[in-house]
C-alpha cells in the first residue's frame, strides 16, 4: 500500500466523517476564542497603560504650572502652601506589553502592571487597590490560545491516534490491511504523522490567524517571538504525539491505550503542576502579608510619635542641609517622608524574604518542568508573552528601586522643607522598565525542552523497536 | 433480587484493578489535598490572629495625636478564615485578606494570597474540592461505562434479563453499587475535612452547629453531582453500541463538561461583563464624587451639616442653631465629605459587586451545558469562601470604617473647639473606638445565594434519572 493510499484512507476515514469534523470545529473555535481572550486582556492592559500615563501627566502639568508660578511670583503666588514640594512628585510607571502579549495570559490578570511611585506610599502600599479582576475567572485561570494548547491539543491527538493500529487489531483487520503490501510499522508511523500533522496545520493555522488579527503592534515586531512560540507548540506537540506512539506500539486494544493516555494527560497537565505548586509552596512558604503590614504599621506609628529624634539623625547623616524655617510647606510633608523612609528601611528584611522564596521555589518548580511538558511549556509561554510572574516582580522590583533612588535624590529637599527649583523638575527621572534580555529569559528553561526533546527520540525509538514484534499473523 | 444485582456489581468492582486503582489514587489526591489545605488555612488562621492582635495594639499605643490623624492611621479589617476554606479554598485567594478602614476612602481588601502562590498554581491547584469536582467523575466513568454495554457484548445482558431480572431493576441495581462507591468516597472526604475544620473552628465566628449545616449542604450538593453523573453514564452505557464507544463518549464528555466548560464560562462571562480596571474603577469613583457633593453653602451640604451636628450632640438643633454651635468646623467639614464619600464608594463598590453578580448569572445560564459549573458555586457558597461572602466581609468593614471614623470626627467636633486642626487628643480615645467584631454569614445566607445552584443541580440529577430509566429500559437496548 502506497503512503498517498494511506492517506487517502485515513482521510475517509478518521476525517471525513461529521464527528471528526465537529471536534476539529470545536477545537479551532477554542483556540480562536482562547485567542480572542488574550487580546481583549491584552488591549484592556494597554489602555489602563495609557490612561494611567495620561492622569499622571495631567497631574504632573499641574505641579509644573505651580511651580513655575511660585518661582515667578514667590510667597506673593497664588498657590497652595506646599507647592514645589518635591514629595508631590508622582511617577507613572508600567510593565511594557511584548508583542505576544495576547498569545498567554499569565499572571499579568493577577499581578500589577501599572502604578503610581510616590513618595507618600511606602513600599507595602507601593501597589495597592488594585484588586479588582473577577476573582472566579482568575481562580480557573485566564484563558488564552497557550492555555487552550497545553490542555487541549494532546487531549485532541489522544483521540484521533490512540487507535492508530488498535482500531483494526479490535476489528480483527490488522493483517487484512498489511497484507495488502506493506508492514505495521510502516502503517502505523504512516497514520500517525498524517492525523498528528492534520491536528498541527489546524493549530498553527489557528495561531496565525491570531497573530494577524492581533494588530497591536506590527506584524513583522510579533514574528520574532512567534516563530519560537510555535517551535515550542512544535516540541510540545511531537512529545505528545511520541508518547501515544509509544503506547500504542504495545499493540493493546483501543481501550487500553486510551485509558493509559488519558491518564498520563491527567498526571501530566493536572497532577503534576498541582502537586509541585503545593510542595514548592510548602517547603517555601513567603512571609505572611499580614505580618508584613503590622511592621509596617508598627514602625510607622513608632516613626510618628518620634519624628523629631528622626528628623535629627538625619540632620547629623545631611550636616550640610539648612532647614527653611520661614517654609509655607507643612510640616506632615516632612515627617511623612521620614515615615515612608523609616518603614521601607525596617521592612526591607522582609521583603528580601519574599524574594528569597521566590527563588527557592523556582528552584523546586524546576525540577517539575523536567517531570511535565506542560509546566515547561507553560513557563515558556509565558516568558514570551512577557506575563511570567518573574517579569511581573522584576517590574515591583525595579519600581522600589526608583523610589528609592528618588528619596534619595529628593530627601533633603523635602526634609529642609525646600520648594524644588525648576532645574530640579527638569532633571526629574522617568521611569523605564529594564527587560531582561528575551535570550536570557528563555535560556532559563531551555533545560528541560531539550530534555523533552531527547526522550522523544527514545520514545520513537522504543515505539519503533516494540512495533517489530507486532506480527501481522496474530490478527 | 436487587440485593443479588448489588451484591454481584460489588464483587465485579472488587475484581477490576483499575477501578480500585483509580479509586486509591482519589484517595491519596483527597489526602493529599486535605492535608495541605488544612496547613494552609491553620497558618493562615494563626497570621490572621497575630495580626489581629498587633494591629488593635499598634492602634492603642498612637499617644497623643489629631484624631483624624488616626483616622488615616485608623484600623486593619482581618477576614475570618473560613473552617471549610481547607476542603474548598474556593475564590478566597483571588479576593484580599484585609481591608484598611481609612478616612475617606473604602478600600478594596488587599493582599490576595493567589499573588504570592507560585506561577504553576495557575495551570492547575489542588484541593478537596478540586480532587471532588475533577477526578471522582473519572472514577464514575471509568467504574460504570461499561455496566450495560459490556453485559452486552458479552452475552451476559441477555442470560440476566432471561432469568427475570427486570431491565430497571438491573439498572438500579448498578447505579446504587456506582453511586455508592462515589458517595462512599464523597462521605468520608466531606466527614474528614468537617472533622479537621473544628480544628480552626474558635475565633472564626462560625458556630459548631453552622459547620455541620455547611458540611450536610456540601454532601447534599456533591450527591446529587454524582446522582447525574452516574445516570449519565450508565445511560450512555445503555445506549452505544459497545463498552469502547461508552467509554470514548464519557471522556468526551468529562473533558467537555469537567474540564473545559468551568473555564469557558468563567472567560465568557468576564468578556461580557468584564471586571472594571483599578485605573477606571478610580477615576470614575472621584468623578462620582466630584459630581455628586454638594457645594459648601449650598442647601443639601447645609441639611447634611445639620444632620452631622445632631449626631454628634445627640440632640435636635433648633433653628439657626447650626451656624453658631460651638463645634469644631474643620472636623464637621470632614464628617460631612465621609458622607458624601461614603455614598459615591458605596455606588461604586455595589456595582462592582453587581458585576460580579451578573457574571455569577451568566455562568449559572451555561451550567444548563456543565452541572460542574453549578456545583462549583454551590461548593465555594457552603464553604463560605465564594464572592458572596466576601460581600458580606466587605460591607460589615465599610459599617466598621464608618464608626471608626465618625467616633474620631466628632471626638474632634465637640472637644476641638476652636483649635482647628491643631487638636489632639489623648490616648483614652483610641480606647473608645469601638471593635471590629465580624459575625461571618450564616449558613442560612449561603443557602439563599446558593439555592438557584442546588436547583439546577437538582434538575439535572432528575433528568439525568428520568432519561436512564425512560431511554434505558426500553428492550432496544438488547440489539
Amino acid at each position: 500500500m502506497k503512503t498517498l493510499n494511506v492517506i487517502g484512507y485515513e482521510w475517509k476515514l478518521q476525517f471525513g466523517n461529521g464527528a471528526s469534523a465537529l471536534l476539529m470545529l470545536i477545537f479551532a473555535a477554542v483556540l480562536i476564542y482562547g485567542g480572542l481572550t488574550g487580546k481583549a486582556a491584552r488591549d484592556v492592559r494597554s489602555a489602563a497603560i495609557s490612561a494611567h500615563h495620561e492622569a499622571l501627566s495631567v497631574e504632573r502639568e499641574d505641579w509644573l504650572r505651580n511651580l513655575n508660578e511660585l518661582e515667578r511670583l514667590g510667597p506673593a503666588a497664588n498657590v497652595p502652601p506646599d507647592t514645589g514640594s518635591a514629595m508631590h512628585v508622582v511617577f507613572a510607571s508600567s510593565l511594557p506589553q511584548m508583542p505576544l502579549a495576547d498569545f498567554a495570559v499569565g499572571q499579568s490578570d493577577l499581578l500589577p502592571y501599572v502604578g503610581e511611585i510616590s513618595l507618600w506610599n511606602p513600599d507595602i502600599r507601593l501597589f495597592s487597590k488594585y484588586e479588582f479582576a473577577n476573582p472566579v475567572a482568575l481562580a480557573l485561570g485566564g484563558f488564552d490560545i497557550s492555555r487552550a494548547i497545553i490542555l487541549f491539543l494532546p487531549l485532541l491527538l489522544v483521540v484521533f491516534c490512540f487507535d492508530v493500529i488498535a482500531a483494526d487489531r479490535d476489528a480483527r483487520r490488522l493483517g487484512l490491511a498489511v497484507v495488502q503490501g506493506g508492514s505495521i510499522r510502516g502503517l502505523f508511523w504512516q497514520r500517525l504523522l498524517f492525523r498528528g500533522a492534520l491536528v498541527l496545520i489546524l493549530t498553527l493555522f489557528c495561531a496565525l490567524l491570531m497573530l494577524v488579527f492581533g494588530q497591536q503592534p506590527a506584524l513583522i515586531e510579533r514574528l520574532p517571538a512567534f516563530g519560537l512560540w510555535v517551535l515550542l507548540v512544535l516540541a510540545y506537540a511531537l512529545f505528545w504525539l511520541l508518547l501515544i506512539a509509544f503506547v500504542a506500539s504495545f499493540n493493546r486494544s483501543g481501550v487500553f491505550n486510551m485509558l493509559s493516555l488519558l491518564g498520563l494527560w491527567a498526571g501530566l497537565t493536572l497532577v503534576i503542576p498541582a502537586a509541585g505548586s503545593a510542595l514548592a509552596e510548602a517547603l517555601y512558604p513567603t512571609p505572611s502579608r499580614l505580618a508584613y503590614l503590622a511592621e509596617a504599621r508598627e514602625v510607622e506609628n513608632e516613626t510618628r510619635l518620634q519624628v523629631a529624634e528622626v528628623a535629627n539623625e538625619f540632620m547629623m547623616d545631611h550636616p550640610e542641609l539648612l532647614v527653611n524655617q520661614s517654609s509655607r510647606i507643612p510640616s506632615y510633608v516632612k515627617s511623612s517622608y521620614l515615615v515612608t523612609s523609616k518603614v521601607d528601611e525596617a521592612t526591607r528584611p522582609i521583603v528580601d524574604e519574599f524574594d528569597d522564596a521566590l527563588a527557592s521555589r523556582e528552584q523546586v518548580l524546576g525540577v517539575f518542568r523536567f517531570l511535565s511538558p506542560a509546566v515547561a511549556v507553560h513557563g515558556l509561554f509565558n516568558e514570551l508573552a512577557g506575563t511570567s510572574a518573574e517579569r511581573h516582580q522584576q517590574y515591583l522590583n525595579q519600581a522600589r528601586q526608583f523610589k528609592a533612588d528618588y528619596a534619595e535624590m529628593a530627601g533633603t529637599n523635602i526634609v529642609a522643607m525646600m520648594p524644588v527649583d525648576s532645574e530640579f523638575s527638569q532633571a526629574l527621572p522617568r521611569f523605564q522598565f529594564a527587560d531582561e534580555p528575551l535570550g536570557s529569559r528563555m535560556g532559563r528553561g531551555l533545560g528541560p525542552i531539550v530534555v523533552l526533546l531527547m526522550l522523544c527520540v527514545v520514545l520513537a525509538f522504543t515505539a519503533h523497536r516494540q512495533l517489530r514484534a507486532a506480527s501481522p499473523l496474530d490478527y | 433480587m436487587i440485593g443479588t444485582i448489588i451484591q454481584k456489581e460489588l464483587t465485579e468492582f472488587r475484581r477490576d484493578g483499575r477501578a480500585i486503582g483509580l479509586l486509591g489514587i482519589v484517595g491519596l489526591l483527597l489526602l493529599l489535598g486535605l492535608m495541605t489545605g488544612f496547613a494552609n488555612e491553620s497558618a493562615r488562621k494563626q497570621n490572621v490572629q497575630k495580626a489581629m492582635a498587633d494591629d488593635a495594639a499598634v492602634f492603642l499605643e498612637q499617644g497623643i495625636k489629631n484624631p483624624h490623624a488616626a483616622a488615616h492611621f485608623s484600623r486593619m479589617a482581618h477576614k475570618p478564615v473560613a473552617p471549610l476554606a481547607a476542603f474548598d479554598p474556593g475564590v478566597a485567594s483571588y479576593l484580599g485578606q484585609v481591608i484598611w478602614m481609612e478616612a475617606h476612602y473604602r478600600n478594596p481588601a488587599m493582599f490576595r494570597r493567589a499573588e504570592d502562590a507560585p506561577e504553576l498554581s495557575r495551570l492547575e491547584n489542588f484541593s478537596v474540592a478540586g480532587v471532588l469536582t475533577l477526578i471522582l467523575p473519572l472514577l464514575v466513568v471509568l467504574v460504570g461505562y461499561g455496566s450495560i454495554a459490556s453485559e452486552r457484548e458479552r452475552g451476559t445482558l441477555r442470560q440476566l434479563l432471561g432469568a427475570g431480572i427486570s431491565l430497571p431493576r438491573l439498572l438500579l441495581g448498578k447505579f446504587l453499587v456506582i453511586a455508592g462507591v462515589a458517595f462512599t468516597v464523597l462521605f468520608s472526604a466531606v466527614l474528614v475535612a468537617t472533622l479537621f475544620s473544628l480544628q480552626t473552628l474558635s475565633e472564626s465566628g462560625y458556630s459548631l452547629f453552622d459547620l455541620l449545616l455547611r458540611g450536610g449542604s456540601l454532601l447534599l450538593g456533591y450527591g446529587l453531582y454524582i446522582v447525574c453523573l452516574t445516570a449519565i453514564t450508565l445511560l450512555v452505557s445503555t445506549l452505544v453500541s459497545s463498552a469502547r464507544s461508552a467509554l470514548l463518549v464519557m471522556l468526551g464528555v468529562w473533558v467537555v463538561a469537567v474540564v473545559g466548560l468551568p473555564r469557558l464560562s468563567a472567560s465568557i462571562a468576564e468578556q461580557v461583563y468584564p471586571s472594571p480596571d483599578a485605573v477606571k474603577f478610580w477615576q470614575e469613583t472621584r468623578a462620582s464624587l466630584q459630581a455628586n457633593s454638594p457645594p459648601p453653602g449650598s442647601e443639601d451640604y447645609t441639611m447634611l451639616e445639620r444632620q452631622v451636628v445632631e449626631r454628634a450632640l445627640g440632640r435636635e438643633l433648633r433653628e439657626g442653631e447650626l451656624q453658631e454651635v460651638a463645634i469644631n468646623r474643620g472636623a464637621l467639614m470632614l464628617e460631612v465629605s465621609e458622607l458624601t464619600g461614603a455614598k459615591a464608594y458605596n455606588a461604586a463598590f455595589d456595582e462592582l459587586f453587581a458585576n460580579y453578580d451578573r457574571q455569577r448569572h451568566l455562568r449559572r445560564l451555561l451550567s444548563v451545558l456543565s452541572p460542574t459549573i453549578a456545583l462549583q458555586h454551590l461548593s465555594r457558597t457552603y464553604a463560605g469562601t465564594d464572592v458572596s461572602a466576601h460581600e458580606h466581609f466587605s460591607l460589615a468593614a465599610e459599617e466598621q470604617r464608618n464608626n471608626i471614623v465618625r467616633v474620631l470626627n466628632e471626638d474632634m467636633m465637640i472637644n476641638g473647639v476652636g483649635q482647628s486642626f491643631g487638636y489632639v487628643a489623648s490616648e483614652d480615645l483610641w480606647d473608645s473606638v469601638p471593635i471590629f467584631e465580624y459575625r461571618p454569614a450564616s449558613v442560612a445566607y449561603a443557602w439563599g445565594e446558593s439555592l438557584v445552584d442546588l436547583l439546577v443541580l437538582l434538575l439535572w440529577g432528575v433528568l439525568a434519572i428520568a432519561a436512564l430509566f425512560r431511554f434505558g429500559s426500553t428492550r432496544s437496548v438488547l440489539r
